[in-house]
């Protein structure tokens, strides 16, 4: 009967484990608070998902339980910015910010402390810094302190590092969702388009019911042209999710890009309204800008700019355009000496001096007024120079597709100084990803023209009238379309001719 | 020669304990919990996308899709490259079997899947892996059979090399069962049971194999070769590792290929041809009926299996037919079963009687036990916090070893119970081994353990016989009747054996009839006894052949002698035999009648007759070495006695005689012989002389030696005739000895003053005088030995003896001394020569002479015989005194 004893002693090991193991030894919870955990964790999942209404409400009803619930007002303020919502968002993080300092647990307290501070309103970068630098080291698994590090490798423009910490966090949770979403626009930043939507499916497949997904993968069926496909998956979004407006924004983009304007500024002006009093009507009214501008809509773009003037007075962006309506209207040294105190004033900026991003706006916006000044006012030489500059500097920084603009006014500058195959060098890599670009289209058709190539120009001609196919009648870019149209068959008449 | 045992192999206690029964139980019980888990898995309900993963990569890459049977296809393509499952990414097959476990059979989950370079977005409809209870039901059967049936016959057996492998073969069919249908899968459960389904299909060939290789008889090339059963295990083993690896590392995953099929079948063909060997190389009809059923069940079980299964299957991919090659493989097991109830195969005891409400009974404590763990377990856990899986197990535990003395007690209850005539002789086997060594008598212990035995096995009687040989021909002795009290003489005329025996009826059943005969001429049935140590059951059997014609070949004849052994013995009403073998030397056996009623002998008594016939045979052992033992001591003490009582009757000095050298010696041997030898002063001066030889050894010679001396004493004192004295002597010995006792006697009566010699010989050997001339003269005056007739006379005469003259007497232990080669003898004729090369040296020095010329012929430091000497030399002047007695 001695096994009896060995047996007896085994399950007092097993108790004995178990009590070694047990929940006295477990972590602590953010709150001792079960049901505000719970409304906590839902509301995470709302934010994630881009249910940004709803996930307020979990947040606030999850301190309602539990005021001392310092993540919940921390998650809370991260809604409030996502909803654009200014004065709601610096109230919840004045009270994320108290509630935090009464945290005991100090390796807590600094993880809520860094996802505060993510926030550019709050702290200094050096105080960032330094929080970040300890996490670094202390916790090197949490998931906050990752993305943290994801985020600073971004805007170091450190994109190797910034997947290596996002595959880190894959390894620490497979079904991180947005670590899929943020490896997706990185490898869109890449150019690596085939990899950027096998990420956004992954992250569409983590978040059945999120419309960010649908909208994400729609951002880079749209950078390569594949406006139908991007339109399926905006529309998907919006299925979903029917007020997540960033999907609405970017239908009426696509609308926008295929020559429909009337219903893409209908789309947008209609959104416009639905988030009025939030941040996203600056960021509207800059997009509606950018649409006038590219159709060469100028008696539209001139009350669009005065407007956002008007209504965004404190936008970085105001002198700019200020500067830019100077220019057209020939009052050159008004408009010159606007900009500089605007540049004086912004490069010595401690934003300026910490923020890599900030630099590249600045100087960009700088160039780019310089080569618009000189589109209006030197030679044909002088502007492909000042073009040249502002491409060297996006190349550098910014993402391919994110330079088409910048690139289309240095390949018009060069076919304007008789270099129309140069010109085509900076237009065809753009056509490669996107073959629907209707302005770069037109450039290449006038590109192929000069050099007599009249059946090189059809090809391109062709694609620019299916690019065109559903555009408005009277898109003044349409009415170009149909004159390139009289000079490619007079070209091809001559080829006949001469053959 | 030293012998191998003393350098045992390394391995060989590995192996042991690898045979060892503890071994054997602990495979039996974790077959259990396996053929449960597999049980339990199969008819699991757990979805599956029907599909076959490759484990052990990183990437979930689809092996194969597994048809289905019933519900949607599933749209999952060979080549598939499975990235997310359920709205969830997973990166390895763990994971992914993870989120498959989370789903519902019959939902359609949202797949993530890489086809083509294109990442896919597909829904899948899910299946269930649980297999089909009306298909499964009948493995399950089949399993239940080969568990059973190998349970019932390991825990009937004795340890037993066939037993065992015919356990583990039958555990091994258990687990080929309980895996047999199922479905590959990529779970943790599933993949367990698809090891151990395929650790069955490796290992069964192999075993089968082996087994059949001991039985139904061990082959020669086995004994021989004791390293051929493991090296059968080796390509089996490889196999399994080879499959075990491809299930992770493998380019088309976990596969048995057909390579390996093809060994695995001849594996199976050589089991079957060495089953078919063991068969026909039995020449006994009897044990070849023993073995016929079960082989060709066997085969009938084996072939299709090989045909269908193998051949069709696995090396055609024709599954249709397969069912036709598993379902015959029950015909084993029942076969064997057959043939372990019916004889006893192995030595097995199968009998059902009581079983069936014995296992109710077991089952309602077990679930008793188990219920009432869990209900107090359950109640413990209420009482404590928190309900992780690691203090479940402790509480459980903890109850359990708490409950189990109480399930202890109440099983041992049942078992009382139930098997209270096991238990008994479980005791009484205790009670043999007390008893029996205390009785040295044959007879005492034969009738001790016969009566008890009859008594506790309620046997009708039994025959107790001893094995003596005459005639250079084994009988068998009847030493005592056991249980005679239940004989009745048979009235009916035919009563009568044909070695005139009485017939008897046990109780009133005419139809059992005992006779026990006095002498048993069992030549061919002893010899089968001593072979197989075992009892042998009588059974007329058929007559092979007419037993008119002449039997030509020496089987045909023995198997003729053994036929009609069985037929006499059954005429005789004899049914079982048990053999008393002790260091494989049959001594005796028991003779047993056949049991009246239906009952028949239980498997179970014949082990504990077997048992008790053991210790029997031991102890018979024993007792004849006691006795044996005993009869050398008691010669040892005789012959010390015989020793002493010699030594007295020798003078203790020799008589001084002025001119005159007399010496004497009596040299003895290991036999202590009847030879003394006196020499009497007498008043006038004159001096007795006398040498005899008793006939016989050890203490009857001494004795009549003792006897002889003090009649001689009495003669010899005042006597002047010596032949009178011998004549006198003689009749007094004629009358108080019997014939064959005799003596030879001689008698001298030697004046020293007058050197006179008179004397008479009572046939004793003739002493030689040794003239100083060196001629020789014999002393043969006298008569026949004493003691032998009553009617003797005996003549004397008398010499003159001069100076230097010399008069040798001896007996015949000198003379008679024999050579090395055992073929001649000193004789007469060397005794003279030496005695003539020895003249002119004193009788001390002719003595040693003598002496050493004894050794150097016979070789040998003792002596065969006793030898003793006299000797008597006339010397001038000198008066020599030596008296040196025995030597």
């Amino acid at each position: 009967m001695k096994w009896i004893f060995w047996v007896l002693a085994i399950a007092l090991v097993l108790i004995g484990m178990d009590y070694m193991l047990g929940d006295n030894h477990k972590k602590q919870p953010f709150s001792e608070n079960s049901q505000a955990i719970t409304l906590y964790e839902d509301g995470l999942q709302d934010l994630f998902a881009f249910r940004l209404s709803a996930s307020v409400t979990k947040f606030e009803k999850a301190l309602e339980v539990d005021p001392s619930f310092a993540e919940a007002s921390i998650a809370l303020t991260g809604a409030y910015g996502l909803l654009g919502k200014q004065d709601e968002f610096t109230a919840a993080l004045a009270q994320a910010d108290s509630l935090t300092e009464l945290i005991s647990d100090p390796r807590r307290r600094m993880v809520a402390q860094l996802r505060i501070n993510k926030h550019p309103d709050t702290t200094s970068h050096s105080q960032r810094d330094s929080l970040f630098k300890r996490l670094s080291s202390e916790a090197p698994e949490n998931i906050f302190v990752l993305k943290a590090q994801v985020d600073k490798a971004q805007e170091g423009n450190d994109m190797d590092k910034a997947e290596k910490v996002l595959r880190q966090i894959l390894e620490v949770d497979p079904n991180y969702a947005d670590s899929y979403n943020m490896l997706g626009y990185l490898e869109l930043r890449r150019g690596n388009y085939d990899q950027a939507i096998e990420h956004m499916q992954k992250y569409a497949f983590l978040s059945p019911g999120s419309a960010n997904p649908y909208d994400s993968l729609g951002d880079i069926l749209r950078v390569t042209g594949r406006y139908d496909e991007a339109e399926q998956q905006y529309k998907h979004a919006l299925k979903i999710q029917p007020d997540f407006f960033h999907s609405v924004i970017k239908l009426g983009r696509i609308y926008l890009l295929r020559g429909q304007l009337k219903v893409g500024m209908g789309i947008i002006n209609k959104v416009r309204a639905e988030v009025t009093g939030t941040r996203f009507v600056m960021e509207i009214d800059q997009r509606i800008i950018n649409t006038y501008w590219d159709a060469g809509l100028d008696e539209e773009l001139r009350p669009a700019i005065e407007r956002y003037i008007h209504q965004h007075p404190k936008s970085y962006a105001c002198p700019y355009y200020r500067a830019v309506s100077l220019a057209h209207q020939g009052r050159l040294d008004q408009s010159h000496a606007l900009m500089d105190s605007m540049l004086a004033e912004r490069r010595t900026s401690e934003e300026y001096r910490d923020s890599p991003r900030m630099r590249l706006y600045t100087e960009k916006t700088s160039l780019t007024f310089e080569a618009l000044v000189s589109d209006l006012t030197d030679t044909p030489a002088g502007r492909v120079k000042a073009w040249q500059k502002v491409v060297a500097l996006v190349s550098e920084k910014t993402p391919f597709h994110d330079q088409w603009k910048e690139r289309h006014l240095l390949a018009a500058a060069l076919l304007d100084a008789g270099q129309p195959g140069t010109s085509l060098d900076i237009l065809e890599p753009m056509l490669l990803v996107n073959r629907n670009l209707i302005n770069p289209l037109i450039l290449a058709v006038e590109c192929n023209l000069a050099l007599e190539r009249p059946d090189i120009a059809r090809k391109f001609l062709d694609q620019l009238k299916w690019s065109l196919s559903r555009a408005d009648k009277d898109l003044p870019t349409k009415k170009r379309a149909s004159e390139l149209e009289t000079l490619v068959v007079a070209g091809e008449k001559v080829i006949a001719f001469d053959s | 020669m030293p012998s191998q045992r003393l350098n045992p192999n390394p391995l060989s206690g590995v192996l042991r304990l690898l045979l060892s029964r503890e071994t054997h139980l602990v495979l039996g019980v974790l077959t259990v919990i396996a053929a449960l888990f597999c049980g339990f898995d199969a008819l699991k309900t757990r979805p599956s996308d029907g599909t076959v993963w490759l484990l052990g990569r990183p990437e979930l890459e689809v092996l194969d899709v597994v048809p289905r049977s019933h519900g949607d296809p599933t749209p999952l393509r060979r080549g598939d490259k499975i990235v997310g499952i359920g709205n969830h990414i997973v990166s390895s097959p763990q994971m992914a079997a993870r989120q498959l476990s989370r789903q519902r059979p019959g939902s359609r989950v949202p797949y993530l899947v890489k086809r083509d370079g294109q990442q896919i977005k597909l829904i899948v409809p899910l299946t269930s892996t649980r297999v089909r209870i009306s298909e499964y039901a009948l493995n399950v059967a089949l399993a239940m059979v080969y568990l059973l049936i190998g349970f019932g016959v390991y825990l009937r057996s004795g340890h037993d090399r066939a037993v065992g492998l015919f356990f583990v073969l039958c555990l091994l069919f258990t687990l080929f069962f309980v895996t047999n249908l199922n479905q590959v899968s990529y779970y943790l459960g599933a993949i367990i049971t698809q090891n151990i389904g395929a650790f069955a299909r490796f290992m069964l060939p192999a075993v089968f194999l082996n087994f059949f290789l001991v039985f139904p008889r061990k082959k020669i090339t086995l004994t021989s070769h004791p390293f051929l059963a493991p090296l059968l295990f080796v390509l089996p083993m490889m196999f399994y590792f080879r499959f075990s690896l491809d299930q992770f590392l493998g380019s088309e995953g976990a596969k048995i290929h057909a390579t390996s099929w093809l060994i695995l079948g001849m594996y199976y063909v050589l089991g079957l041809a060495a089953l078919m060997h063991g068969y026909l190389s039995y020449r006994n009809p009897l044990m070849r009926e023993r073995v016929r059923i079960l082989t060709f069940g066997t085969m009938a079980g084996v072939i299709p299996y090989l045909i269908f299964k193998i051949g069709m299957e696995e090396l055609s991919l024709n599954a249709e037919l397969a069912r036709l090659g598993v379902i015959p493989l029950v015909a084993i097991p029942i076969s064997f079963g057959y043939c372990v109830a019916r004889y006893q195969v192995m030595h097995i005891d199968l009998m059902l009687k009581k079983r069936v409400t014995y296992a109710l009974l077991v089952s309602l404590i077990w679930i008793g036990y188990l219920g009432g763990a869990w209900w107090l377990g359950g109640k413990i856990l209420a009482f404590l916090p928190g309900s992780s899986s690691l203090e479940a197990a402790g509480v459980a535990l903890a109850v359990a070893a708490a409950l189990w003395p109480f399930r202890t007690q109440v099983q041992r209850a049942l078992d009382n119970r139930f098997y209270h005539s096991r238990d008994n002789m479980t005791t009484l086997i205790q009670e043999f081994t007390r008893e029996i060594p205390r009785f040295i008598q044959r007879d005492d212990l034969l009738q001790m353990v016969g009566d008890r035995l009859c008594g506790v096995l309620q046997l009708p009687g039994m025959g107790a016989y001893l094995a003596t040989t005459e005639d250079n021909e084994m009988i068998f002795q009847l030493r005592g009747r056991i249980g005679e009290s239940n004989l009745t003489p048979d009235p009916s005329p035919q009563s009568e054996t044909e070695s005139g025996e009485d017939r008897l009826l046990l109780g009133n059943n005419p139809s059992a009839q005992v006779a026990y005969p006095e002498k048993l001429q069992i030549e061919s049935l002893a010899q089968t006894l001593e072979l197989q140590e075992e009892p042998l059951w009588i059974e007329a059997g058929e007559s092979l052949e007419d037993e008119s014609k002449e039997a030509i070949t020496r089987e045909q004849s023995e198997l003729r002698a053994r036929h009609r052994e069985q037929l006499y013995l059954i005429k005789n009403g004899i049914q079982l035999l048990i053999p008393l073998i002790a260091q494989e030397r049959l001594l005796g056996l028991i003779a047993l009648p056949s049991r009246p009623g239906e009952d028949g002998y239980q498997v179970h008594e014949l082990q504990l007759l077997t048992i008790v016939a053991g210790q029997v045979a031991l102890q018979l052992e024993n007792s004849r070495l006691y006795e044996e033992e005993v009869a050398k001591g008691k010669l040892e003490e005789e012959m010390a006695m015989a020793r002493r009582i010699q030594s007295r009757l020798l003078p203790g000095t020799l008589p001084s005689i002025d001119g005159v050298e007399i010496q004497a010696v009596n040299i003895s041997s290991k036999q202590v012989s009847g030879d003394y030898y006196d020499l009497i002063e007498r008043e006038d001066g004159k001096l007795g002389i006398i040498i005899a030889d008793v006939s016989g050894k050890g203490m009857p010679a001494s004795l009549l030696a003792s006897n002889l001396q003090a009649a001689m004493r009495a003669q010899c004192d005042t006597c002047t005739s010596p032949a009178e004295v011998l004549e006198r002597i003689n009749r007094q010995m004629h009358a108080s000895t019997d014939p064959q006792h005799f003596a030879t006697l001689f008698l001298a009566i030697f004046d020293p003053a007058e050197r006179r010699f008179l004397y008479s010989s009572g046939g004793h050997n003739a002493p030689v005088v040794l003239r100083a001339d060196g001629s020789i003269q014999l002393l043969e005056a006298g008569g026949l030995p004493l003691g032998a007739f009553d009617f003797g006379t005996y003549e004397e005469d008398e010499i003159s003896l001069e100076e230097g003259d010399l008069v040798f007497l001896y007996t015949d232990g000198l003379t008679e001394t024999k050579d090395p080669d055992d073929e001649d003898d000193f004789g007469e004729e060397r005794l003279n020569d030496l005695l003539r090369d020895q003249q002119r040296n004193n009788v001390s020095t002719l003595f040693d002479q003598v002496h050493l010329r004894l050794k150097e012929f016979s070789g040998r430091e003792d002596a065969d015989d006793d030898i003793t000497m006299i000797g008597l030399k006339i010397s001038a002047t000198e008066k020599v005194a030596l008296a040196e007695g025995n030597r």
